[in-house]
């Protein structure tokens, strides 16, 4: 025999009654629980699943489109096109300094 | 054990103890339950050391600590008499009120100590190992807590 204290208390708790819905409360918050986690798994992986197609699909673009010639490094000579170009100019002391114009570009 | 068995095993005595910290029906059924769905969620880290009951009771207590540091229960007022039936059944729910009367004069520290040994029977080890207390601690604790719920009870009875 037990401390009379203990024996009170135990004889006390164990006369409240355990609400009757509560084991039946506990399985469907459990059970609910676990189909909104596979869920979100699924959704998970979906998710995952069009990411990585999405990725893989994209298709980049291979070039830069840039003005001018292009030159790559398997040209064995750059396609420039190199020309003299003949300018005329006229220079003039003026009080600011000396002013130079220049006329008419002519290409040889 | 499955999930089935801890759950009708071991569900009365948590609800118990809950009644015993809360005070009420209403918010006993809410912790009990709330340890039991997280208990089952995380029944992979239960760890054959400490018995099954043990590990749902401490659940519980923490569960029952984090609702007191942040808001805490709506207790209703509890009942001053005990309703009128005969015999035994007058008995009983006399037995309940007095000792939820005497558990509300205790502090909550107090009456957690009361719960997991004297209706749990946990010793002064198992205790701090839950509370996170020294044995030595628990147990001047656990006998001044015992002690006060005593003569309350005593107090009750020849008053």
């Amino acid at each position: 025999m037990g401390d009379p204290l203990d024996d009170f208390v135990r004889r006390a708790a164990d006369a409240v009654p355990v609400p009757s819905g509560l084991e039946t409360r506990v399985r469907a918050t459990v059970a609910r629980r676990r189909v909104t986690r596979s869920l979100a798994a699924v959704a998970a992986g979906l998710l995952l699943g069009l990411a990585l197609f999405a990725l893989t699909r994209t298709e980049r673009p291979k070039d830069v489109a840039i003005a001018g010639p292009r030159i790559t490094l398997t040209d064995p000579e750059p396609p420039l096109h190199l020309r003299e170009v003949a300018l005329k100019g006229q220079v003039t002391a003026t009080e600011e300094g000396l002013s130079i114009r220049f006329e008419g570009a002519r290409h040889e | 054990m499955g999930a089935p068995d801890m759950l009708s095993e071991h569900l009365p005595m948590l609800y118990r103890v809950a009644w015993m910290l809360t005070g009420n029906e209403a918010d006993a059924e809410d912790l009990a339950h709330d340890t039991m769905v997280a208990a089952l969620s995380s029944i992979g880290r239960f760890r054959a050391e400490s018995r099954l009951s043990t590990w749902l009771t401490a659940i519980l207590v923490n569960r029952h600590r984090a609702i007191k540091r942040r808001s805490g229960y709506a207790r209703p007022e509890l009942p001053v008499s005990a309703p009128s039936e005969p015999g035994a059944a007058m008995a009983a729910e006399e037995e309940k009120a007095a000792l939820l009367r005497a558990l509300d004069r205790l502090t909550e520290d107090e009456r957690t100590l009361v719960a997991l040994s004297a209706y749990q029977g946990l010793d002064s080890s198992e205790i701090g190992d839950m509370l996170g207390r020294p044995a030595g601690t628990i147990r001047y604790q656990l006998h001044e807590a015992r002690e006060k719920l005593r003569a309350m009870l005593l107090e009750k009875r020849h008053g």
